[in-house]
């Protein structure tokens, strides 16, 4: 499985209390609100069934008395495929299944249908209504127990910025159902096996959309808020087919394809910070660039190799920051990083090792890098370097110190030095 | 000037993988904040294994660029020193990591995903400077721009080079080349259920879904934009070398968030 659940968690009566407690008060929420349908932590308006006050047989509420789960669900991702543009979206399939799980509700039903029907339908016109000598009410408790509960599910789910949605395919789902009056157990499991399709198809994909949708517009919301942003955004919930077609951006697209319709020769540009596509060659040759080659459109933002027999720092720098300029609006990081050493440390094996890990060729000094002239001895008149002549090298050195407790050792510049 | 690296010193060490891998785990434990939907960020495996050595030439020596006396003026002083180096390393390094996403509803660590993450080639070319105030105390990086082998302009023929980055907008990319898999999710193996009353799934099979091909697109775009916003010019990242804490002047200007401590301690 993919998923792991905590199988402690399973294993912790705690766990199912809880679940029986949220299912219950989501269950007999609905039932004050004369809702009969219901399911188990989903709550929407969009439920309520209209014609429930006709049968409202139930005369308490619904509890759950037990539900278990004998074998940790599993919960498989067979796919899943992430795009970042043009908007972000992520697509998966994934497998659901449950097996041996138990639940146990319990109930008070109204059996006395006359009763429910004649005395208390205040509908119903009094010429009509039979004189009954006995019509009283006669409730009666009933236990439904699901055992041996099988789910399994193929669902696909989609996740935008603005919703999720899932779609439950291939279900199949198996239990074996125990009513306390015998009478009734055929009906009702031959009802709820037809009806759980219709739930599964239905019922909790629109469910789950309207859920997130609302959750997410609620986190845009307090987003705005924060910002002090009066969007005069009016269609906040966004309809599931017609995404794209936000009335505000058809007229923002149909302006621009008017403003194209003009007859003048000159191209100013009719449309504020966007480049035509045809002057999009002139405009990428035009970039501050490292590179010298401008042919191509395929060209990066790389310093060439052989600018590196004489780097021009200045003219580097000057491009990066023009470049960072354009392209981010943040300002730079200077992060700092605290290495706090303490003078005893266990790595004193690693000092003791005799031959140094980096080391400065001094055998080869001018076979080594290239032509870079590197004015020791100060001949090149430079203003942004100074000359570190033999004087200026040795008292660098002797002032710099390096803590032993490092790998890398740069030993002293010999204290002759040429030009190449 | 180059500097010749000793690799084969440092990859016969063994022991230097392992204490590397430790000490890495051990700041992430430590100073790393996760967010609540992770948890668990762990290396699992490390391993330079390389005969290539990453090379580093001096180009020059230099005073500091100005920029780097923005914030403080008055710390100038005649010692600090500024390395512009050229750094190349191709490597098949081997690095395997795991973090755990968790789903904390409707209870805590209700349930987990394990994703596994391997790199194992990673290539760059780039012109960077390091900087050396305060007599050693304080030492500054920042990377400035890539540089172009000629050799690169063709598709490179290493085999495991899938993920080949760079656009003509792109202003630094630092990482050239660098290949991750991925691996989401995990096969329970079957538990011996004798004592307990829960009976695991004892469906074996491995289940987890490998090499997703546009995480690991999104990851690598992720990671090159962290780096860029870090260490790219012109931002960089400056290592406090004090003892004490109280011998560098503390910026004002400087965010609390901005400053990383990392004990270098090694524990039992």
């Amino acid at each position: 499985m993919s998923f792991i659940f905590s199988n402690d968690m399973f294993d912790d009566m705690e766990f199912n209390e809880k679940i029986k407690r949220k299912l219950n008060l989501s269950l007999n929420k609905s039932f004050k609100d004369d809702n009969k349908n219901n399911n188990n932590n989903i709550q929407d308006n969009n439920l309520t069934d209209v014609s429930s006050e006709e049968f409202d047989f139930l005369s308490s509420g619904i509890t759950v008395t037990d539900i278990k789960f004998n074998q940790v669900p599993s919960f498989k991702i067979l796919d899943l495929d992430i795009t970042t543009k043009p908007r972000s979206l992520i697509k998966g399939i994934c497998k659901i299944s449950i097996r041996d799980a138990l639940i146990e509700l319990s109930t008070i039903i109204e059996s006395n249908l006359l009763y429910l029907n004649v005395a208390k339908n205040e509908n119903l016109p009094d010429f009509i209504k039979p004189t009954l000598i006995e019509n009283n009410s006669f409730k009666i408790p009933i236990k439904l127990v699901f055992q041996d509960i099988k789910l399994d599910s193929i669902c696909n789910f989609f996740i935008q910025d603005h919703g999720v949605s899932i779609s439950f395919n291939d279900i199949s789902i198996d239990f074996q159902f125990n009513c306390s009056i015998k009478i009734l157990q055929k009906m009702i499991e031959k009802n709820l096996k037809n009806s759980i399709q219709s739930v599964f198809k239905d019922i909790l994909p629109s469910v789950i959309f309207n859920m997130s949708q609302n959750w997410f517009n609620k986190n845009h919301d307090q987003k705005l808020n924060h910002l002090k942003n009066t969007s005069k955004n009016a269609a906040r919930k966004i309809i599931l087919d017609d995404s794209d077609l936000n009335p505000l951006n058809l007229l923002k697209l149909s302006t621009i394809v008017i403003s194209r319709n003009s007859l003048s020769l000159t191209d100013k540009g009719s449309i504020k910070n966007c480049l035509e596509r045809s002057n999009l060659y002139r405009f990428i040759s035009q970039l501050p660039s490292l590179s010298n080659d401008t042919s191509s459109m395929e060209r990066t933002n790389m310093l060439p190799s052989k600018c590196l027999d004489n780097v021009n720092l200045t003219e580097i720098i000057n491009i990066q920051n023009k470049l960072y300029e354009r392209s981010e609006t943040t300002k730079p990081k200077r992060r700092r990083v605290r290495l706090n050493r303490k003078k005893k440390t266990t790595e004193s094996k690693h000092s003791e090792t005799t031959k140094p890990i980096i080391t400065m060729t001094q055998e080869h000094p001018m076979k080594i890098v290239p032509t870079r002239r590197i004015s020791f001895v100060g001949i090149n008149k430079d203003d942004n370097k100074t000359h570190y002549n033999n004087n200026n090298i040795q008292n660098f050195y002797n002032n710099w110190k390096w803590n032993s407790n490092y790998h890398f050792q740069l030993p002293p510049p010999p204290p002759y030095t040429t030009i190449i | 000037m180059s500097l010749e690296i000793n690799w084969r010193e440092l990859i016969k060490d063994d022991q230097l993988n392992e204490s590397l891998k430790v000490k890495l785990n051990q700041f992430f434990k430590k100073s790393l904040n996760l967010p609540n939907y992770l948890e668990n960020f762990e290396i699992l495996n490390l391993k330079l294994n390389s005969e290539n050595s990453p090379s580093i030439i001096i180009k020059d020596i230099t005073n500091p660029l100005p920029e780097f006396y923005e914030e403080d003026k008055s710390c100038e002083n005649s010692n600090d020193i500024q390395l512009l180096l050229d750094c190349k390393y191709e490597t098949d390094l081997y690095l395997e990591f795991e973090t755990n996403l968790k789903l904390n509803y409707p209870v805590d660590k209700f349930m987990r995903l394990p994703i596994k993450f391997r790199v194992t080639f990673l290539a760059l070319h780039i012109l960077c400077l390091l900087c050396v105030f305060e007599n050693g105390k304080k030492v500054t990086f920042s990377i400035l721009c890539d540089i172009d082998d000629n050799e690169t302009t063709e598709k490179p023929t290493h085999p495991i080079s899938r993920n080949i980055v760079g656009s003509p907008f792109e202003r630094l990319s630092i990482i050239k080349n660098l290949s991750i898999e991925t691996e989401i999710g995990e096969g329970e193996e079957v538990e011996d259920s004798g004592n307990r009353g829960l009976n695991t799934n004892s469906n074996n099979d491995n289940a987890a879904l490998r090499s997703v091909d546009k995480l690991e697109e999104w990851l690598l775009d992720k990671f090159k934009s962290f780096l860029r916003t870090e260490v790219g010019w012109p931002s960089w990242i400056t290592f406090d070398l004090n003892e004490n804490g109280s011998d560098i002047e503390t910026d004002d200007t400087a965010d609390d968030d901005d400053y990383i401590d990392i004990d270098s301690e090694t524990s039992s």
